[in-house]
């Protein structure tokens, strides 16, 4: 790294301290850990809505946005829609409304993932459901560094890219995790947004040793670190954000960060879900915070050099598929379609893919859910979870998965209707769903013909019981944005 | 649905329209308040877009499920 390049990148950072990932319904916390949240990571894609093609495909929820803006901390924008791993380049479709998010917000810096999101088809790139990890080749370190230099040059702010986990075995011929990521970070000329996480998942998961890992990257670009809690499933650590650090993890960062002379970030992750659902306490919430700023303020004390890390390729590099071509296995695979050449069957038999498949499934299962709540609820009390569970699988199954969870949801909806099922009120209770979200989506009123008297039904169905007997008659839901 | 019927069935106004059809106005925002499982209100933004970044399990479905499958597979009902 060059003198200059090193003030372009590093010098005009502000340190901002520890923060979160927003989230809504973590307000709460924020509100409780006002003290101890110095600045707010927002990931912009969760607050835009599709829109039919216009000028751009994506609006950007107003009432979000200046929700987000009341909260005094600076904040940093942490992309989730357009990683820099792929093959075919940037979603150049939401570069505008990423523009405008981060135009909003003023960041520092930005951030992106370096993995996959869709993958090149027959008919055209698709969806893969799940961010990917790229194959670790040379050609996807080019890939990469190229698209970086494209975000950059659109942004014009310091940019930096996320390492992902990795679920999958290493492919023979592979650049080590370490090494990986160091080359694209010093080719690209630009920062790293370290998840110490997503690290701890790789090693233990059978990937590079983390302590490893560490020692071969260029920890003065590492500007922001990202750590979580996981949770174990069919054998491999998970990066589900669902709780506290592991112990062990923050032993090895009180190692590791005094090294990071630029840290500027040290950002909490927690799915608001998981709060609820394992009764997470505040005091355990605000205790963690504690325990981060600590490790804050030990960044940077303890600097030495570093290895210097042979970038030859080796001979087994040479050997390993086209980015393009990992993309395609990768992604058709976790959507559950058959091996379709030597290299899906190969990748195929790593137990890795299982577990994406699994989670492929569980965020199409979960946006389904969250916006077709009492329909989802009225179908499992009529018809029995089996029954729910393969009309869903049947829906996976000719479909890809679309990232967007109202479309995801519109669309289940068309699916279910098309099967006429003997569901008393299902029909009206889909349309009742639909209109919410089209009411907030387009702000207007919208309105849903019922056969029965709503209210009952619905709540009813709130509670999770189904309704009884409901005398017959014309009622209207004007459903109000 | 408490919440509907605590707070929000203030803002359901009924109305009988010239035809014989009763009209309800509902607010969207109450349906995003329309269950009993949650102990904290869920929020209607951030809700239709893209999913935040998450590289595990999402447990929505689970939680959904759970509520209303017992643990021998059962539907049950609530109430």
């Amino acid at each position: 790294m060059s003198a200059n390049s090193a003030r372009r990148t590093l010098g005009p950072l502000p340190g901002l301290g520890v923060g979160m990932v927003y989230f809504p319904s973590l307000e709460p916390l924020l509100e409780a850990g006002r003290d101890l949240i110095q600045v707010l990571e927002i990931e912009p894609q969760p607050y835009w809505i599709k829109q039919a093609e216009t000028h751009s495909p994506y609006r950007l929820d107003g009432r979000a946005f200046a929700r987000i803006r009341q909260w005094p901390q600076p904040k940093i924008v942490h992309g989730v829609g357009m990683p820099v791993g792929s093959s075919l380049g940037l979603d150049d479709s939401q570069m505008e409304a990423f523009l405008r998010s981060i135009g909003q917000l003023q960041p520092a810096w930005v951030s992106e993932h370096l993995a996959f999101l869709r993958a090149p088809g027959p008919q055209g790139p698709y969806p893969a459901g799940f961010l990917l990890p790229p194959l670790q080749s040379p050609e996807t370190v080019r890939l990469a560094v190229r698209n970086i230099r494209r975000f950059q040059a659109q942004l014009g702010l310091p940019f930096a890219f996320e390492n992902g986990p990795n679920y999958l075995r290493p492919q023979r011929g592979e650049l080590p995790d370490g090494e990986f990521l160091a080359r694209i970070a010093e080719e690209a000329d630009c920062g790293m947004l370290l998840d110490m996480h997503n690290l701890w998942c790789n090693h233990l998961n059978g990937r590079q040793p983390i302590g490893e890992t560490l020692a071969s990257l260029p920890l003065e670009r590492v500007w922001e670190i990202h750590l979580a809690g996981g949770d174990s499933y069919q054998g491999h650590w998970l990066d589900a954000h669902s709780g506290t650090v592991p112990e062990a993890l923050l032993e090895l960062c009180f190692e590791w960060v005094p090294r990071m002379p630029n840290l500027k970030a040290i950002i909490f992750e927690i799915i608001p879900d998981y709060v609820l659902a394992k009764g997470i306490s505040m005091d355990a919430l605000l205790a963690q915070l504690q325990t981060l700023h600590a490790l804050w303020a030990c960044r940077g004390s303890r600097c030495g050099g570093r290895p210097v890390a042979d970038y030859a390729v080796t001979p087994e590099a040479e050997a390993l598929p086209e980015p393009a071509a990992w993309e395609q296995a990768l992604a058709s695979l976790v959507n559950r379609h058959p091996p379709a050449d030597a290299l899906q069957t190969a990748l195929a038999a790593d137990p890795g893919v299982g577990v994406l498949q699994h989670l492929v499934s569980s965020v199409r299962a979960g946006m389904l859910v969250d916006l077709l709540t009492l329909s989802y609820r009225l179908m499992a009390l009529h018809l029995g979870d089996e029954a729910v569970q393969a009309i869903m699988d049947a829906y996976w199954s000719q479909t890809f998965p679309e990232p967007f969870a109202a479309e995801e949801a519109s669309r289940f909806v068309g699916f279910v209707r098309q099967l006429d099922l003997p569901v008393p009120h299902l029909v009206e209770v889909l349309a009742y769903e639909l209109a919410s979200m089209e009411a907030l989506k387009s702000g207007k009123e919208t309105i849903v013909d019922f056969s029965c008297p709503p209210l009952p039904l619905l709540e009813a169905l709130g509670r999770g019981r189904l309704p009884g007997q409901l005398p017959a008659g014309r009622y209207e839901v004007a459903v109000q944005p | 649905m408490a919440d509907i019927e605590a707070n929000d069935i203030q803002d359901l106004r009924m109305s009988n329209l010239s035809n014989n059809v009763v009209r309800v106005s509902v607010p969207a925002s109450a349906y995003f308040k329309l269950d009993a499982m949650q102990k904290i209100q869920k929020d209607i933004l951030g809700r239709l877009g893209c999913l935040a970044c998450c590289s595990g399990w999402d447990i929505r479905f689970d939680l959904q499920r759970q509520f209303i499958v017992d643990e021998k597979l059962n539907v049950r009902e609530f109430g």
